[in-house]
C-alpha cells in the first residue's frame, strides 16, 4: 500500500497499464474495433488542439474543424499531385503549416485587432463557413460535395529502403502510428503547458488585464497559442486520411461543434480530458447510431446545456474533484484503521 | 437598369428582415453581454407556426402570422427562465449553452414535424410594376410591414417609459436597479420580445422561402454579423449593420453565384469587424 502513497509511482503504473491496454487493443478486439479506436484517437488529438486555446487561454473557436480539414485536404492534395518518394513528409509539412498560416492571419486580423470573446467566436463561425463553401464550389480542386478521392496512401519510413504504408486496409500499421502520435502530442502539450509560457497562458485565462499589467504581451501569446493549436489540428488532419473520408463535412460548423462537445464533456483545461471526451462521446455516438440515428444531434445539444449548467469541468474534472478524493479517503481509512477500532460505516 | 431596380428592392427586403431578426439579439447583447446563438431558431419556429396553423385548419396565413410572435415569444421566455438567466455572468459559456439550445430546437422540430421542406400559400399573388419592373406584391407587403414594425420598435425604445427603463438598465444596471427598476423583468421582457420579433420575421418570410428545420442557419451568420458590425449600444447600429449585410448580400448575389456572394459578404463583414470593432455607429471605447 505504501507504493500507492507515492504519487509518481502511481502515475508510472497507471501510464504503463494504459499504454499496454491501448497497445493490445486491436490485437484483442480485432481490426474493426482497432479502426474505430484509431479514429477516436485522431479526434482526441483534434480535441486536445482545441483545448490548448479554449481550456488554457479562454479563446473559444467555433472553427477548429477548419484547421483539421485544411490539414486533411492539404495532405491529400499534396499526395495526389506530388508522386515522388517521400511525398508523405511534404504532405505532413503542408498539413501542419497551412492551418498555422491561417491561424496567424486570424490572429493578426482579430486578436491584434482586439476582436475578442464572443466577437471572436462569431467571426470563427464565418471563417468555418467560408472554407466549407469554398470546398463545395471549387469542385475541380477539392472534388466538391462528394469528397476528395484517388490519392496514394501515406508512407512512412525511408523511401526504397523500408516503408510503412498507411492505407485504409493497413489497420495495424496506422493504429500504432496514431497511438504513438497521440502520445507524442500529449507529451508536447504537457511540455508546453508546464513551461513558463504555458503558465503565463493560464494567467491570461484567469485574468487577461492583470496579465497585461504584469507585462505579458497577451495578444501575442494568444496568437502563438492559436497557431500551435492550428498546427496540432492540422497534424490530426493528416492522421485522419487512413481512417476517414476527406469531404467538406470535416471543415464545417457541425464538425466543429463535435470538437467542442468532446472537449466540454471530457473536461476543459485538462490534457487528458479531450481524449476521454472524444472516446466517450465517440463510442456513445457509434452505439446510439445503431439504435437511434436521428436523435444524435439532439443528444449533442443536451450535452452542451448539461455541461454548461451542471458539469463545467467535464468528466475529468468530476473524477478529480469528487471521485478521486472520495476514493483516496477510503483507501487511507483502510490502511490507517487499527484492527480493533472498527468505525461504523457512514453511508455515502 | 431593370436588374438594378430589382436588386435594390431585394436589398431593402433582405435588410429589413435581417434587422427585424437582429433587433432582439442586439438589445439582449447590450443588456447582458451575451450572444444567444439560438436566436435564428426563433425565426425558424415562427415560420413553423404558420405551417402548423395551416395544417390544423386555422384561417390560413393570417392566423399564423398573428400567432407567431406570441407563440415564439412564449418559447423564448421559457428558454430565458430555464437556461439563459443562469448564464448572464458567463458570456463564453452562454455561447455553448445557447448553441445546445439551437441544436435541440432544430432537431426537435425535425423529429416532430419532419425534415422535409414545407411551403405555405402566399396570401396575395400577382405583382405590380414599379419603374417599369414587375415585382411581387407580397414582397412589397413584407417590406412595408417590417418597416412598420421596426419603426414601432424604435418608438418603443426611444419614446416610451419601457424604452427609457431598458436604456437605463443598459447604461448602468446597478444604478437602474437602485432607483427601483426591476432589471430581471426588463431582461425577460426584452428576451421574449426579441424572440417574438424573430418569430414574426420567420412567419412573414414563410411564403417566399422553403420552410425547413435548418432555415435558421441560413440567416445565422448574417444576423450575428449585423449585430456586431452595427455595435450593440445603439439601436441605430442594428439598422446600419442589417443594411450593410443585407445590401451586400443582394448586390453581390446579382453579380456572382450565391455561394460566392455569401463568401464575399462574410469576408467583407470580417473586414468591417476588424476595422471598427466597436461597430460602425458606436464610438471608440
Amino acid at each position: 500500500m505504501n507504493v500507492f502513497r507515492n504519487a509518481s509511482w502511481k502515475r508510472l503504473v497507471v501510464t504503463i497499464v494504459v499504454l499496454v491496454a491501448f497497445g493490445l487493443f486491436p490485437l484483442v478486439f480485432g481490426e474493426y474495433q482497432g479502426e474505430l479506436m484509431a479514429k477516436f484517437l485522431v479526434f482526441g488529438i483534434l480535441a486536445l488542439s482545441l483545448d490548448l486555446i479554449w481550456g488554457y487561454t479562454g479563446v473559444i473557436n467555433f472553427s477548429q474543424a477548419t484547421f483539421f480539414g485544411l490539414g486533411a485536404y492539404g495532405a491529400a492534395l499534396t499526395l495526389k499531385h506530388l508522386t515522388v518518394p517521400g511525398a508523405t513528409y511534404l504532405a505532413i509539412l503542408i498539413a501542419v503549416c497551412l492551418p498555422m498560416f491561417l491561424a496567424v492571419v486570424m490572429g493578426y486580423l482579430l486578436i491584434y485587432g482586439k476582436v475578442g470573446g464572443v466577437y471572436f467566436a462569431i467571426v470563427t463561425v464565418a471563417v468555418g463557413t467560408i472554407f466549407y463553401s469554398l470546398s463545395i464550389v471549387w469542385i475541380s480542386f477539392t472534388g466538391g460535395l462528394n469528397g476528395f478521392y484517388g490519392f496514394p496512401p501515406l508512407k512512412l519510413g525511408i523511401p526504397s529502403v523500408f516503408e510503412l504504408t498507411l492505407g485504409k486496409a493497413n489497420v495495424l500499421n496506422y493504429y500504432y502510428v496514431i497511438l504513438v502520435a497521440s502520445a507524442c502530442v500529449y507529451l508536447l502539450a504537457r511540455r508546453v503547458i508546464r513551461s513558463p509560457f504555458g503558465r503565463a497562458l493560464q494567467a491570461v485565462r484567469a485574468n487577461a488585464s492583470r496579465a497585461e499589467f504584469v507585462g505579458y504581451d497577451v495578444a501575442g501569446m494568444k496568437v502563438i497559442a492559436l497557431t500551435l493549436s492550428a498546427g496540432i489540428a492540422g497534424l490530426s488532419g493528416v492522421l485522419y486520411l487512413p481512417v476517414g473520408v476527406v469531404s467538406p463535412e470535416i471543415l464545417g460548423l457541425l464538425f466543429s461543434t463535435n470538437v467542442l462537445v468532446w472537449v466540454a464533456v471530457g473536461g476543459r483545461g485538462t490534457l487528458i480530458g479531450p481524449f476521454v471526451g472524444a472516446l466517450v462521446v465517440g463510442y456513445l455516438q457509434t452505439f446510439l447510431s445503431d439504435v437511434l440515428v436521428s436523435v444524435w444531434l439532439l443528444i449533442v445539444g443536451v450535452f452542451f446545456v448539461f455541461v454548461v449548467l451542471f458539469w463545467p469541468d467535464g468528466i475529468v474534472g468530476f473524477v478529480r474533484q469528487k471521485v478521486y478524493p472520495a476514493l483516496s479517503r477510503r483507501l487511507h481509512q483502510v490502511t490507517e484503521r487499527k484492527p480493533d477500532s472498527v468505525k461504523p460505516q457512514v453511508p455515502v | 437598369m431593370d436588374l438594378l431596380i430589382v436588386t435594390t428592392l431585394n436589398a431593402i427586403s433582405i435588410s429589413t428582415i435581417i434587422i427585424l431578426i437582429s433587433l432582439g439579439l442586439a438589445v439582449i447583447f447590450g443588456l447582458r453581454g451575451i450572444v444567444n446563438l439560438a436566436h435564428t431558431e426563433f425565426f425558424m419556429l415562427g415560420a413553423y407556426v404558420v405551417v402548423v396553423s395551416d395544417n390544423i385548419g386555422l384561417p390560413v396565413f393570417w392566423a399564423g402570422l398573428a400567432l407567431s410572435p406570441i407563440v415564439v415569444g412564449a418559447i423564448g421566455w421559457g428558454i430565458e427562465r430555464s437556461l439563459i438567466r443562469f448564464l448572464y455572468e458567463r458570456p463564453i459559456e452562454a455561447l455553448l449553452g445557447t448553441w445546445g439550445v439551437s441544436l435541440i430546437l432544430r432537431e426537435g422540430v425535425k423529429l416532430t414535424l419532419g425534415p422535409q421542406q414545407r411551403y405555405t400559400m402566399q396570401p396575395f399573388s400577382g405583382s405590380v410594376a414599379i419603374l417599369g419592373v414587375e415585382y411581387p406584391i407580397y414582397r412589397f407587403f413584407i417590406i412595408f410591414v417590417t418597416l412598420l414594425v421596426i419603426s414601432g420598435m424604435i418608438y418603443l425604445f426611444l419614446r416610451t417609459d419601457f424604452g427609457l427603463r431598458t436604456r437605463a438598465v443598459i447604461s448602468n444596471r446597478e444604478m437602474a436597479s437602485a432607483v427601483g427598476i426591476s432589471t430581471s423583468v426588463i431582461d425577460q421582457t426584452i428576451f421574449a420580445l426579441g424572440a417574438g420579433l424573430a418569430g414574426f420575421a420567420g412567419a412573414m418570410m414563410s411564403p417566399v422561402v422553403a420552410v425547413n428545420p435548418n432555415m435558421g442557419l441560413e440567416y445565422f451568420t448574417q444576423t450575428f454579423f449585423a449585430v456586431i458590425i452595427g455595435g450593440v449600444n445603439n439601436i441605430f447600429g442594428v439598422l446600419a449593420g442589417g443594411t450593410i449585410i443585407g445590401s451586400g448580400q443582394a448586390y453581390l448575389s446579382a453579380a456572382f453565384r450565391p455561394v460566392v456572394a455569401q463568401i464575399l459578404v462574410l469576408l467583407l463583414a470580417i473586414l468591417v469587424v476588424r476595422l471598427r470593432p466597436q461597430g460602425v455607429i458606436g464610438r471608440p471605447s
